[in-house]
This record gives C-alpha cells, structure tokens and sequence, in this order.
C-alpha cells in the first residue's frame, strides 16, 4: 500500500514538474494581463443559471444589487489580501506550497478530490448546455424539481454533448483555450444583449425612468417560486463571496497570483467579479423574469437573444467544462498507473456526461458551488495557518517535510474534524463556511502548537 | 489590414451590443434585433480569430 501511494505521488509530481520552481523575476507579469484574466474567466455557462435563481429564490431588487456589491467586494479582498500575498511571497503554486505541509499523500488526495469535484461542475455545465440544443429542436427539458431524467431525449442530447465535449477536450486543449478567449467579450455581450431585448417586454421605458419599479414589481420582487426558499441580502452577499471560495480562501489562485509583481494585483479580480458576477447574474435575472420564471437556460437564452443567445449557453457550457475536464484528466492520470492520459480524460469525460444526465446538478447548482467550496475551503485554513500564525508563534514550517509525514496527522484531522463541524452546525449551507474556516485556523494552529509541546 | 481587423471584429462587437437598445428603442422589431446579433456574431467569430492569429504572428 505504501508502494502504491509514493508511486501515485511520484507520478503526479512528475505531472507539476514544470512548476516545481518559484516563477522567476523575469516572468512576471503585468498587472493588466491580470484584469483580462480575470475578466475572461467569470463570464460563463454558470452565470446563465445562478442569476436566474436568484430571481426564483424571491430576491427583492435592493437585496440583490447590495449583496452583489458587497459580497463581490469581500470576494476581491479575499483574493488582494488573502491569496495573492501568500502567493507573491512563495511564488509557488498551491500544490507545491502544500506538499511540505500536508505531506505528499495528502496532496495527491487533494488533488484527485479538487478533480473529482471539478467533474461535477463539468456535469452541471454540459446540462446547461444540453438546454439550450433540447429548446432549439423543441425537446422536453427537465421540470425545476427534478433529480432523475425524465426523458430519453434529453439522455440522448446530454450523453452526446459531453460526448463531444469530451472529443474536443482529449483533441486539443491549447486551440480550444485560444478559442475560449474570443468567446469571452462575445458572451458579456449576448448577457446584455439579451437582458436589454427584453426591456420592452417587462413594460421598461426606453428612458430608464421606470426601471427599478419594473425591478421591484416583476423581476426581483421577493416573492419566491413555489418549492423555492426565499433568500435575503445575506444570502446573495455570502453566495457572492463564496462562489469562488476555493480560488480566493482555498487559494487555488496562487497559480495565478505567483505571477504578480504586488499581492496589489487581486484587486484586479474586480474586473472579472463586478461584470461576471453583478452584471451577468443581473442580466441573467432579468431576462429569466421575461420568460416567467422558466428554469431553463437554454430557453431564456434563446426566447431573449434569439439563436446567438442559444449558441451562447452552449459555447458558454462548452469553454467551461472543456479546461476542467483537462485538468480532471491530469489529475486523475496521477493515481492510474501508466494510463495515457487521453484515456483518463476519456473516462473522466464520460463519467461527467453521465452526470450531466441527472438535471439535479444543475438544478441545485447554488448548493453544489457551496458545498464545493466547503469541502476545499479547511486546506486554506490551514495554509493561512502555516504562512502567517504558526511562524510568529514560534512553531517550525512545513511540518510534514520535517518530520517525513506522507500525511500530515494534524491537517487531516482537522480536515474531517471542519467538515463534520460544518455539517452539524445549525446555520444555512451559505453561511456554514465562515464559522467553519475560523474553527479550522483555531484547531489546527491549537494542534500544531500541542503537538510541538509534547514533542518537547 | 493590420487595422482593419481589429477595427472590423470591435465594429461587429459593438453592433451586436446596439441591436437591443435599437430594438428597445423601436428601430429594430425584435426579430431583426435577434437576427442583427446572429449576424453580429457570427462576424466576430470570424473576425476575431483572424485578428488574434495576425496579432500572434507578428514578432
């Protein structure tokens, strides 16, 4: 057994090789390549459904616009002042500032969870997209409650899209990204596009007059849809801050961020947040109240932009799940033994597409960003820890390396331990992560600290 | 050339990005507004990439 682990965790350094190293001076980067990283990635398939949700949930209009500034602000400072300093200081990536940490095993399990997960966003994505081929050929898509599929045509159009995207993500990885970077521009403007065409239909004057009491009476009204809890201005500012909980607390952008000349540079993360996520869920709301309240992207997209808007949510699907279905099979290529990796992507690939089959991953895509930020979010804690507590309490860094742990004891415990806490904590999903990432920093610093005492 | 494509594919962009409010403001009826930015788009797919390959070419 011990064999096995240290040749999966073999494999899957040989797989991160090339970053092994901290990025050079020479290769930093500017600090506007970062505003349009930033504002390429937060415009996606997932923005069709989480704004529209909103809408379903019984949002009233003031909720939404203050918990979207403030929550995509707490996101921002998140990223300036929790990732990117540790980042800028190591200018490693997540995976080698862990491994001396956690030890090399637990790594590798963290690596091959983060994929495991990722795979399910994939799910959700193709789903997302399989609406909007269903609505075009006026095929049945599944009814807002729905966990199991309810017709063979949406198995059929669902299977083969991921399928395809499958094909394309095992074909060519480098062309399709350059291609994503065209859609990105595209895609803001179909949101708009789409929210704007259908300003008449809602009864708003061409002079903007009557805009927020159309918001107020017909579009974020706060009356939820029936099945739906309703969801106040904590809900949406926690859900902002959260949704991308893993990059900015779980600091999975210390990828991104070992480039930068100045931890300054997550500020940047505003040009992706304020249009992906205020202005893209707020088009997606409007238009998804045009359509009275239909949960199918596929269909807002296409009865508010016409076709462009439907090749919009399958593009939109199709450029998001295509990098995590790759990243899914580097991962996963770790722990299967000398398999090529068109192989393990192949596989990946069509576990997600038969995922995709079952509409509740989308439908519950709010609680699946959650959880999935949730069960990432204790490693962050415990970086956070190791960076910037345990060294100023005197207690020696990269525990793991010193004492040749494969699995650091300490972090896994408080890894389950944070998870098994969240669970029982009597607070709303959204809500649960703050407390929990508080109670893990506390543990695992109180942990390390015993541990080195009775050492002593 | 080298001006003419960036020029091309942001006019094709910014097109697409007027057909609602041209709609919104009764110029366009709402099947032309879809139809202007099926046009628009499918003019920067074409557009853009060429763009971005000349971009990539030049030294």
């Amino acid at each position: 057994m011990a064999a096995e682990v240290t040749e999966i965790v073999s494999q899957m350094d040989r797989l991160y090789e090339y970053d092994r190293e901290p990025v050079a001076e020479s290769k930093l980067q500017s600090s506007g390549r970062f505003a349009g990283l930033f504002a390429g990635e937060h415009v996606a398939a997932t923005e069709f459904v989480i704004g529209a949700f909103f809408v379903l949930h019984g949002v009233r209009a003031a909720d939404l616009f203050l918990g979207l500034l403030m929550g995509n602000a707490l996101a921002v400072l998140s990223w300036t002042f929790v990732c990117a300093p540790i980042a800028v200081r190591t200018r490693l990536t997540l995976y080698w500032y862990l491994r001396p940490i956690l030890g090399p095993g637990l790594t590798a399990a963290y690596n091959v969870l983060n994929a495991l997960l990722f795979c399910v966003l994939a799910g959700a994505m193709i789903s997302v997209s399989s609406t909007a081929v269903c609505s075009v050929a006026g095929l049945a898509t599944p009814a807002p409650t729905d966990v199991w599929p309810a017709s063979l045509s949406w198995i059929v159009v669902t299977f083969t899209i991921g399928v395809l995207f499958t094909v394309l993500a095992i074909l060519g990885f480098e062309g399709l990204s350059r291609f994503a970077s065209v859609c990105s521009p595209w895609l803001f403007v179909i949101f708009v596009a789409g929210a704007v065409g259908v300003m008449p239909r809602l009864g708003v004057n061409p002079d903007f007059g009557n805009f927020w009491h159309v918001a107020e009476t017909r579009i974020w009204n706060g009356i939820p849809s029936p099945g739906q809890e309703p969801f106040g201005v904590w809900h949406i500012v926690f859900f902002a801050w959260f949704a991308n909980l893993a990059m900015h607390i779980g600091l999975s952008d210390m990828a991104l961020f070992r480039y930068a000349r100045s931890w300054k540079y997550g500020l940047w993360s505003a040009c992706g947040m304020y249009p992906g996520h205020m202005l893209a869920w707020i088009c997606s709301g409007i238009m998804m109240a045009a359509i009275n309240r239909e949960v199918n992207p596929g269909l807002m997209a296409y009865a508010c932009a016409g076709l462009a808007g439907a090749i919009a949510v399958m593009i939109a699907g199709w450029t998001t799940a295509n990098p995590t279905l790759y990243r899914a099979g580097l991962a996963l290529q770790s722990v299967t033994r000398n398999t090529p990796r068109w192989k393990v992507t192949a596989a990946a690939g069509l576990a997600t597409a038969a995922i995709a089959c079952f509409p509740v991953v989308f439908l519950k895509l709010l609680d699946y960003v959650a959880i999935y930020g949730l069960t990432l979010m204790p490693v962050g804690a415990i970086a956070f820890a190791e960076h910037w507590i345990l060294p100023r309490l005197g207690a020696e860094p990269e525990p793991a390396r010193r004492r040749g742990w494969m699995v650091n004891p300490l972090a896994l415990a408080v890894w389950a331990g944070t998870l098994l806490f969240c669970y029982w904590l009597p607070l709303h999903l959204f809500f649960k992560w703050l407390p929990g990432y508080l109670a893990a920093t506390a543990a695992y610093c109180g942990l390390r600290l015993l541990e080195r005492r009775t050492r002593a | 050339m080298s001006r003419l494509l960036p020029a091309a594919s942001l006019a094709s962009l910014s097109a697409g990005l007027a057909s609602p409010f041209l709609h919104w403001h009764g110029v366009l009826s709402e099947d032309g507004f879809k139809q202007m930015l099926l046009v628009c788009s499918l003019a920067w797919f074409v557009l853009a990439p060429l763009w971005i390959a000349r971009r990539q070419r030049q030294p």
